[in-house]
Formats: C-alpha cells, structure tokens, sequence
C-alpha cells in the first residue's frame, strides 16, 4: 500500500484498533464474572449438632433411591402396593431422629461415599427453564412450587434420598398414627418448631413471626388447605376440595396451644396419606389469617408478593422475587433441624434459552439445571457424556410425565376408534427407545399411565408381549393399522388434518419423531402447527393430534398411589377436558353407562382396602384406557435428564421424580473438593 | 414544512391504530389463552364456569370491540393498566426495562456506525482489493447470518474455549460500569454487526458515486489534500443516504433486542415481551407492541425531518 493511501486510512485503522480494545476489555472483564460461586462458598458458618449416633428412620430401610433397572421394578410391582396399603390403615407409628444431622445423613442409604463431608456456606445456584407463572404454595403444585417449599415444611413428607415406594416419613410430626379404619391421623408435633423470626411482612406489623408450631397452626393450615377462601384461584379451591375434602375436622385434644393433632376424615382413601406429604404447607395461624385479610388471593399470580410472603419453619426465608429473572432464599438460622440447612441461600435464575442454560451450566454459573419435564436437550446430554462429564454430574431420572400423541375423540378422523386403534398399535415403540436413546442413556421407558417405578405398572418384560409393543409382531401391526387407515378413509387415502406441537423439549421431541413415523409407516401427513402453549387447544378440545408427555389423565404429581394416578378418568370427578374421558371403543363419545362402568371402577381403586383387588382394578383400568379408549397412544415413560456440578452435593432425585415432594433444600451443599 | 410535519405524524397515527388493531386481533384468534395460564395450565383442575368466571373477572368476556376500545383509550390516557399473569403494574415495569432497551439499542447503532461507516470508506477507496473483497464477504455475513445464530454460537464459543458465558444478573452502569459494558457488549457486536453491513455497503456504493463527481475531480486539481478530499468533500456527500439508512436501524433494534435479550439474560423491554408473550398476557402484549410501533413511527418521522437540515436542498412544501 502506498503511503499516499496509508495515511488517509489512519483514523480508520485507529478507530478499529480501539474497537478492538473494547472487545479484549469485554473478554477480559468477564473473567471475574465467570467464576463459579462455589470457589468461595463452603465457609464454615455454624457447626452441626454434638454427634449423638442415631437410629436410622424407616425411610432409610427402604429400597436405595434411583434405581434404573426394569429388574427393580418388577419384582416388587405387586409387592409395594400391597405393603402401604396394609400399613396404612393399621396403627403406624414412624419415629424421625434429627438430632445430628451430619451423622443422620451420612448414615442415610442415600447417602454417597463420593460426598465426602457436608460443609457449610455459599449460595446454590440453579436455572428454571421460564419464569414461574404462579405461588400458590400451598395447593399450585408444580415444578416451579419446589423452589418456594424452601420456606415451608409439612406435616408428613417423602424422604427425597428414599424411593417412592417408600411411606411418608414425619417432617413437623415426631409421629403418627392412623386408626384401623383409617378414618382418624393422630399427630404428635415436634417441640421447638419455630416460624421465621425475619421476613418480608414483618415490617407490615404481620403477626406469627418466631412463634412456636403448635397444633392451631396444623389445625388452621389443613382446614385451609382442604376449604381455601373464595379469594383463590377457583382452580386451587377445586383442587384443595377435592383432595382434602373429605377432612371432616381437625381437632386438638391438648388445645390449641398442644402438641397433638387429630384430622378426622368421612371416608377412607388410600392416597390420603401421600396427598398430606405432597408439600402441603404449614403456616402460623395468626399469620394465615393476617395473609387472607392483607393479600387476599396473593398467591394465584406470580407477582412478587406471592413469593416474599411465603413464612413458615422452612429452611430457607424468601429474600427477593423477580419471576422474570432471579429468585432468592436465604438460610433461617433458627430452622428447627440443628445442624441444618448447609447453604447460605438459593438463587433461582429464569433461563429460558435451552442454550444459555447450558452454557450457564458449564461454565459454574449456576450448579444445577433441573426442573420439571425441562432438563438438558438431548445434544446437550451428549456434550455432558463427550466432553463435560468431569464437570457435570448428569442424573437420568424416570419423570412423572408419560410420553405420547394425544387423539381427539370428538373430532374427525379421530372420532373413529379404528382411527385410533390403529395408531395406537402402529407407533413403533422400539424406535422411539432409540430415537431417545443418546449414548449409553435412555430417556424413555416402556410404561402405559401407571409409572413402572411407582410399583403399581405393568412389568416391562409383560409390556413387550403386548400389542403394539412386542417387536417380534411390528410390521404385522403396522400393516394392520394401515388396512383399518383403509377401510375407514379408502385405500391409500389419509386426511391431511392439523398436528398440534408446542414449543417445550419434551413436546417437541415427541413431535419430530411422531411426524415422521406417520410419514413413512401410514403414509399419512399432517399439517403442523407451533404454539406456545396448548391452552384452550387443550382445555377446550380443539386439537385434532398433538404430541402430550403430561401425565393426564393420571395424577401422579401429587402421590404414588393410582387412586390419584386415575382421578382424570372418572366422568365426574375429573374437571379435566371432555376429550380426555369419553373415548370408548366405538365412535363419537361414549355412552352414560360406559362412563359409569369406568367411574365405579375408579371409586373402587380409590376407596379399596383390598391391595390385590386394587392392583387388579388400576391395571383394569390401564388396559381399558389404552385398548379400549384409546385416545392417547402411549410411548412411555419419559426419562429427564436433570444435571447438575459436581461440586453440588447431596442432590438425588428417586425415580418418579415428583414436583413438590423432592425437597432437598435442608441436604444439599456445596463441595469443590 | 409544517404541513408536511403534520401530514407525518396523522400517517404515524394511522399506522400505529392499524398496528394496534392487528395485534389486537393476532392475539385473540392465535391459539392460546391466557385464561388457561392464570389457571395452571392444561392439567389443571377446573371446571367451565370457574374459566367462565375468571373471563368475566378479567373482563374477556366483553365484546371485541368494546376491549378494543378500552385498551386504546387506556393507551392513550397512560392509563396502562396491569399484567393479567402478574398482577403488576405495566408502566413501571417498562420504566424499568426501557433503559436496557435503549442502552442496547444505542450501543448497537455506535457499533453499526462506527464499523459500517468506516469499513465503507475503507472498501471504497480500496475497490476491487483483496481488503475490499474481504471485508465485502464480512459485510455480507452480517446480512446473512441472523443475530440469534450469531449470539448463540458466541455463547458455544465462549463456554467451550474461554470457559465464559453471559452473566445472569443485570448490572447497572452505574453500579458498575465495566460489569454493564460486558454485559451488553456481546448482544450489541451481534445486533450491531448485522446493523453495520448495510451501512458499510450503502457506504461503499455512495462514497464510489461521489468519487467519481467532477467536483472531486476538481477538488484533487486544486491540490487539495488527499485526507482533505476524502473526508470533507467526498465522505460528507455520501454520508446522507447512510443517515437514512442509521434512522431506521435506530427504529428497528428495539425489534432485533427481543431475541438478544432472551439469549443474553438482559432483563429490557424484549425479553419481556418473550415473557408475556408466552403468557398470553394480552394488556401487556398489546401494550408493548403499540410501544415499539409508536418508537419506529416517531423515528421515522424524526429521520424525514432530519433531511431538510442534513441537505438544504430538500424542500417539503413543494
């Protein structure tokens, strides 16, 4: 270049010089920002309790939590129903010794060796995959309630190092005890429960902070929980009536001041006992009231309040809400456990780029990514196993979602039954397996609704015999399918009809997979359409076919026990859409006594005391769904891969991971070592 | 002029109603509803007359028109209502998320100028080089390549090789300026160098216009210095086309933070439009929108009036 054009370009090349400055200095500056928040965070802050070796509760003589083998499952899958329903009516008294909480925990069957110790200190940090869209903590169970039940306890609760087949442990209770009728619990409370001494309302003259749990509270929390003010959301008074309606009343034999509970029920239900463990949350009585009267209907939104007026016994106290980026707990020092929680606090981010999430992930911006039917992507899982796995701690858990294509019964095509039947024996099962298997990691399983881990399934060894799923039968089936697709629509002809698919991974995937199934085996396309929610497409029977992996019609968000698993099938009990509970193996909707037929069996398996009778009745009732009915062709239970750093300790998630029954607040740390 | 001023905004008005009017529309026969989110999702327990009965409350059960004109005449008495998901105020929620916006979408423009307009002259005056084709082939890549892409694979980069990713918690500038710079300086390079490519190309094409004048002919007969013709004579006369085209990008990167927004963890008006977006929360949504248009309308305006003081030979009146 000549120097007559050299020196004109000066300022230029000044000028993307010092552009390039700015770009080092943005690199260079975020060094600090990059480092992961464990490096300073397990500081000693408090020691644990004198180490006083203790029994260990019943929870942990249970089977060990997150075993992934079909063999587990099988044996005990008559076993396990049968063992908690004849425990559950007879009188049961389960013991809870916290006393050292280290030694509790390190001598838990839940407990790995790789942990080494539990430390204290530093601020957990974790990603929801989209901002919380309520906090309604007592009744809107959802993933997004896990982050909020860090502030409570309840009475009861499932031992998240245990298993789900495990019975409820005592969480504010030292004991109970249920009557051989199982109409009446009796709770013993613990002494020296304490409500938050700080918290967001206390400047607000709100009343009930650092008083002690005493059987008012229960009393005032379970009478809510079953019978909330009209200010709910209607859609949580519904729920709470029809869990815990059949409460007839809450009493307290040593007064309101006492330590003893007594909830006297109408009815035996055998979910009873899950339902009271599902996270429902403790509150102070004068505070509950004082909630109603300032903030009524609080909670049905997501706005901030909702979240900062959570106060209870909990480990953690609510320190900020934005539901649109970041959430904050931090540590109560008077939580009722000496020794617990170990971390200073918990900083939920929303993170709603799958992306951004990941590489959050991995760079030590936060230290778990789990949530919900929203893990890691597929590709992501494959990037954790290729190149992050010294780093990353991937936890493949068998979720309580059950994949499949949804049918319309009340609209064409899908209002036939051959139209259905034959998708439902076409869909290769097998292929989907692969389609979800990424390395040596399956994320699916072979289930109908009842989930193989909750012991009340088909085993899976009988599962591949069956129509639809035995490989040995396949191109039979699908050559049956395809001549039912002829005699209904012609020889060759297939409706071209819309294909709902909405934008979250467990949709999507089930969805991409389904589109070209349907292309090569029927011959028969769709036209698709995104969406971000399902919404009314759902709620008012509008869809045609979409891809579902949500567990309606079972209910297993909130217990293990099929009674709740079947709620969504009875006729009206469910407040679920039409489409979902008047398929029959016939056209259009079924009849009046069809759906009777099908409710009795469900107030059956609800109310049984019989375990072998109600055994025979849920998978009855699986097979009519899926054989009979026939409006969702299943393809099983949906595997989520929910990973989190190393460095975070103590977190495990039992098979059927559930929503609110997973807490884990008051056990986990963090541990660069 | 005046007249042609008013003649501008009454059009401006126009657009904004009709914008107002689709987007109105748009959300109320997309798929999807805002009643099913507030109750709890497709799952959830509850009845038709508990769905009826929040519809009423939320007032959708109101005829079409009657919404319409509600939500405009709240529009336009500031009256801006509240979220139907969260129960909060709009309008100090976009008080609060408009200086992101803007901080991104300044930084985006200085980043589209400051590269546009130098790499145009630089190709101009370099044309047909091995340096013009290059930076040609780059330009071109920033109208190619969408920023999404672009952010994404600067965060895959970032996390694989430099063991960086974007911060989660938004950083004030005066908290701490450097923290906000590093922030914002990556969706800002992305958007900006998308932004930049057209300015460097109409740059190129004008400045190789100009060059060729007589006048700069004339101007290197006089003697002037080289420097001197570029960048007083040529560079001056080319830059008008350019401005135009730097008005509209300051309209429409308020469109292009809604992606980078959400990618970059910046909590500004376009992550909040994803976020109620998925909502259905339609107060909010329209709101918004009405929002962007009206900035893309008053800055078109803007840049129309801009050009009878950029060049006085343009005259509106006549």
């Amino acid at each position: 270049m000549s120097v007559r054009f050299a020196y004109p370009l000066r300022p230029l090349v000044a000028i993307l010089a010092v552009t390039m400055t700015f770009v080092a200095l943005a690199c260079g500056g975020e060094e600090e920002a990059a480092a992961p928040a464990a490096t300073s965070a397990p500081v000693a802050t408090s020691a644990p309790a004198p180490a006083t070796t203790a029994p260990l509760p019943q929870a942990t003589e249970a089977p060990a939590a997150a075993d992934t083998s079909d063999a587990a499952a099988e044996p005990a899958a008559t076993a396990a129903p049968a063992a908690a329903a004849t425990e559950a009516p007879v009188a049961a008294v389960v013991a809870d010794y916290r006393d050292d909480w280290i030694n509790f925990l390190k001598q838990h069957k839940g407990y790995k060796a790789e942990w080494g110790e539990p430390t204290y200190g530093g601020i957990i940090k974790t990603a929801d995959p989209r901002p919380a869209s309520r906090f309604q903590s007592t009744l809107g169970y959802s993933a997004f309630s896990r982050w909020q039940f860090a502030a409570h306890n309840s009475l009861l609760f499932m031992d998240p190092w245990g298993t789900i087949r495990d019975a409820p442990v005592c969480d504010l209770c030292e004991s109970y005890e249920i009557s051989a009728d199982g109409l009446k619990y009796t709770f013993k409370l613990r002494e020296n429960v304490q409500f938050h001494s700080e918290g967001w309302a206390k400047d607000q003259g709100a009343p009930g902070f650092g008083t002690e749990l005493a059987c008012e509270d229960i009393k005032a929390s379970i009478e809510w929980f079953a019978n909330p003010p009209p200010e709910t959301r209607a859609s949580y008074i519904k729920f709470g009536n029809t869990i815990m309606g059949h409460l007839d009343e809450a009493t307290c034999p040593d007064g309101m001041s006492g330590k003893t509970v007594v909830l006297n029920f109408s009815k035996y239900r055998n979910a009873t006992i899950y339902w009271l463990a599902a996270g429902f949350a403790v509150w102070d009585k004068e505070y509950r009231e004082w909630m109603d009267a300032e903030y009524p209907g609080v909670q049905s939104t997501a706005n901030p309040e909702g979240y900062m007026i959570n106060m209870g016994t909990g480990p953690q106290i609510p320190l900020s809400a934005d539901s649109q980026t970041v959430m904050k707990v931090r540590k109560n020092p008077n939580y009722f456990i000496p020794g617990a929680p170990f971390a200073d606090g918990f900083d939920t981010f929303a993170i709603q780029d799958y992306n951004t999430k990941f590489a959050a992930l991995v760079t030590g911006k936060i230290h778990q990514a789990g949530h919900g039917s929203s893990g890691i992507t597929k590709a992501q899982v494959k990037q954790v196993q290729d190149s992050y796995a010294d780093i990353i701690e991937l936890q493949i858990v068998r979720y309580n979602h059950i994949s499949g294509v949804r049918m319309n019964n009340l609209i064409p095509p899908f209002d036939k039954w051959e139209v259905r039947w034959a998708v439902q024996i076409a869909l290769d099962r097998m292929d989907w397996d692969d389609f979800m298997t990424v390395g040596d990691v399956k994320m699916s399983n072979p289930a109908y609704y009842l989930h193989i881990d909750s012991g009340w399934g088909k085993p899976a060894s009988e599962f591949m015999k069956t129509k639809g799923w035995n490989p040995e039968t396949k191109d039979a089936d699908i050559a049956e399918a395809n001549a039912l697709l002829d005699g209904v629509f012609g020889a060759g002809v297939r409706p071209k009809t819309d294909q709902y698919v909405i934008q979250l991974l467990s949709r999507r995937e089930i969805s991409v997979w389904a589109i070209d199934f349907f292309k090569k085996y029927l011959n028969w396309e769709f036209d698709v359409k995104y969406v971000d929610t399902y919404g009314n497409i759902a709620t008012d029977c509008l869809y045609t076919i979409r891809a579902e992996a949500n567990p309606n019609p079972n209910k297993q968000v909130y217990a293990s026990d099929p009674s709740d698993a079947f709620w969504g099938v009875h006729s009206e009990w469910t407040t679920s859409e039409k489409c979902l509970h008047t398929g029959w193996k016939g056209d259009g909707e079924a009849s009046a006594d069809e759906l009777a037929k099908v409710n009795g069996w469900v107030e059956d398996l609800d109310t049984n005391l019989d375990q072998a009778k109600r055994l025979e009745l849920a998978r009855k009732i699986e097979a009519y769904l899926v054989e009979e009915r026939s409006t969702a062709a299943i393809l099983g239970v949906m595997n989520v891969a929910w990973p989190n750093r190393w460095e975070l300790k103590g977190n495990r998630y039992y098979n059927l991971g559930t929503y609110s029954q997973q807490r884990l607040h008051d056990r986990l740390w963090l541990n660069e070592g | 002029m005046a007249q042609y001023a008013l003649r501008r905004i009454f059009l401006g008005f126009l657009t904004a109603i009709l914008v107002s009017i689709i987007v109105f529309v748009i959300l109320r026969i997309a798929p999807g509803d805002v009643v099913d989110i507030i109750l709890g999702g497709e799952d959830a327990f509850y009845s038709p007359e508990t769905e009826e009965l929040l519809r009423e409350q939320l007032g959708l059960n109101r005829p079409l028109p009657v919404q319409y004109l509600d939500f405009m005449g709240d529009f336009f008495t500031l009256n801006w209502g509240e979220s139907l998901v969260d129960s909060k105020e709009i309008w100090p929620q976009i008080k609060e998320k408009l200086p992101v916006t803007l901080e991104l979408a300044g930084l985006t423009v200085f980043f589209a100028v400051f590269f546009g307009i130098p790499v145009g002259v630089l190709m101009a005056l370099q044309q047909d080089s091995k340096l013009d084709y290059f930076l040609r082939i780059m330009s071109l890549g920033g109208l190619s390549i969408p920023s999404f892409w672009s952010g994404t694979i600067i965060i895959l980069v970032g996390t694989m090789y430099f063991n960086w990713s974007p911060r989660l918690e938004y950083v004030s500038f005066f908290d701490d300026p450097m923290g906000n710079f590093v922030m914002f300086f990556w969706p800002a390079a992305c958007n900006g160098w998308v932004s930049q490519a057209t300015k460097a190309r109409m740059m190129r094409s004008t400045m190789l216009e100009v060059l060729r004048q007589d006048y700069i002919r004339t101007a290197h007969a006089k003697g002037l210095r080289y420097a001197v013709v570029v960048y007083r004579h040529a560079m001056k006369n080319a830059l008008l086309p350019v401005v135009t085209i730097i008005g509209i990008t300051v309209a429409l990167t308020i469109g292009g933070s809604v992606i980078m927004e959400t990618v970059f963890m910046l909590p500004g008006m376009g992550s909040f439009m994803v976020y109620s977006l998925t909502r259905w929360d339609y107060p909010v949504v329209q709101t918004l929108v009405l929002f962007f248009s009206s900035w893309i309308v008053i800055t078109n305006l803007l840049i129309d009036m801009s050009y009878g003081w950029l060049d006085p030979r343009v005259r509106y009146d006549s």
